[in-house]
């Protein structure tokens, strides 16, 4: 139950975008496309995880004093070696789309943050857990993001050269291609989520309340 | 005394680990990386011979510099440079009597024939570049750009290409037929 609640909570009472706002320039950087987004949630799920496992398996020797930049190096590792196996396995266009924001999540504070609160704190499948519902809630947050950028940009959905136009693409509006576009389209899904979290509160509170009249 | 060693030994130790676990990634994906690199900058010389493994830079005349041939290549399909594929000119001319853009591409010889053209890139505008697009379309097999002298933009355009496909083509017969 308690990991259930761990899960839960980086994926949606938590949400690193959507609630607290960590990791926006990934968030805002490389929804572009449904293809950018799904590559950038599988970078952060790959060093999130792992630097997660590793901090939370080293907890108890690491020296107090220099815990942070022992963080930083483990988390710097393990950018670098996504950076290299996806400039060799990853099509070069979407390596090249992807660019620093790989580099930049050295400095995503969600890494860190999880790494400093949670991992450092708790036991390993407590961590790994964390990882994988913190990545979740990431990776959720930036495809829906993607999604409709993409879609009213565009008027079309593509992966790997292959298009499916949806909406005829003299009806796309330009705009949500664009960094402007990024914001707009982030503050409507923080602003529809926000209130979907809250109608299911009241929801259950209300649900609360009748239970506890009878 | 004791922690003025220790801390810094372990940051050294934790430094130690990830730098080995980097090196060893480097060497796993450095040959892919290098490669990967190598075909991407010799793309253009695919989309002429598919087989392209090395090429070899000739000297170019005077008159074909003169005509906007920058470059000359013979292209082999080995790694000694015994089995030759043909040849591939890189010409950038201007036309309108040198005061429209710059219009960069390649054309290949192999066979006694011209082989292909790769457009590298230009200045045109949309309407100015119709003769171009009706090259990239493989205008009348490259063989007669006459042809393409219907095609809107042809008079800003054709003088020059014309002149460089002739050029290239007398240039590679040449030597073809020695």
């Amino acid at each position: 139950m308690k990991k259930l609640k761990v899960f839960l909570n980086g994926l949606l009472y938590e949400n690193p975008t959507l609630v607290i706002f960590l990791g926006m320039c990934p968030a805002l950087g490389t929804t572009g496309t449904i293809e950018n987004a799904v590559y950038m949630s599988l970078c952060v799920l790959f060093v999130l995880f792992l630097s997660n496992v590793i901090i939370s398996s080293i907890r108890k020797i690491v020296p107090n004093e220099v815990r942070i930049p022992v963080y930083i190096i483990i988390i710097a590792t393990l950018v670098s070696i996504v950076d290299m196996l996806f400039h060799a396995y990853l099509p070069y266009d979407v390596y090249q789309s992807l660019g620093s924001f790989i580099s930049l999540i050295v400095v995503n504070c969600i890494i860190l943050g999880r790494a400093e609160s949670f991992a450092s704190k708790n036991k390993v499948s407590d961590s790994i857990i964390d990882a994988l519902g913190y990545s979740a809630g990431f990776a959720m947050a930036i495809i829906v993001v993607a999604f409709f950028r993409e879609l009213i940009g565009t008027g079309a959905l593509s992966w790997a050269g292959h298009s499916l136009q949806i909406i005829p693409s003299e009806y796309a509006i330009k705009l949500f291609s664009t960094n402007s576009g990024a914001f707009i389209t982030l503050g409507l899904v923080v602003a529809g989520y926000t209130a979907i979290m809250e109608a299911v509160k009241a929801k259950k509170a209300a649900k609360e309340k009748l239970a506890e009249n009878k | 005394m004791n922690k003025l060693l220790k801390l810094p030994i372990f940051l050294g130790v934790v430094g130690c680990l990830c730098g080995g676990v980097l090196s060893l990634t480097n060497f796993i994906t450095k040959d892919k990386i290098a490669q990967d690199e190598y075909e991407r900058a010799n793309a253009a010389y695919y989309k002429h011979f598919a087989e392209f493994k090395t090429k070899k830079e000739v000297a170019l005349t005077d008159e074909l510099k003169a005509g906007g041939v920058t470059l000359k290549e013979e292209i082999f399909s080995d790694e000694q440079q015994t089995a030759s594929l043909g040849y591939i000119y890189t010409c950038s001319v201007v036309g309108f009597a040198g005061k429209s853009s710059p219009i960069n591409f390649t054309l290949s010889f192999a066979d006694g024939k011209i082989n292909n053209y790769v457009n590298l890139g230009h200045g045109e505008s949309a309407q100015g570049a119709k003769f171009l697009d009706w090259l990239d379309k493989g205008g009348n097999n490259l063989t007669n750009l006459d042809a393409g002298k219907a095609e809107t933009g042809s008079s800003v355009t054709y003088g020059a290409i014309s002149k460089a496909f002739s050029l290239c083509t007398a240039d590679y017969l040449a030597n073809y037929n020695k």
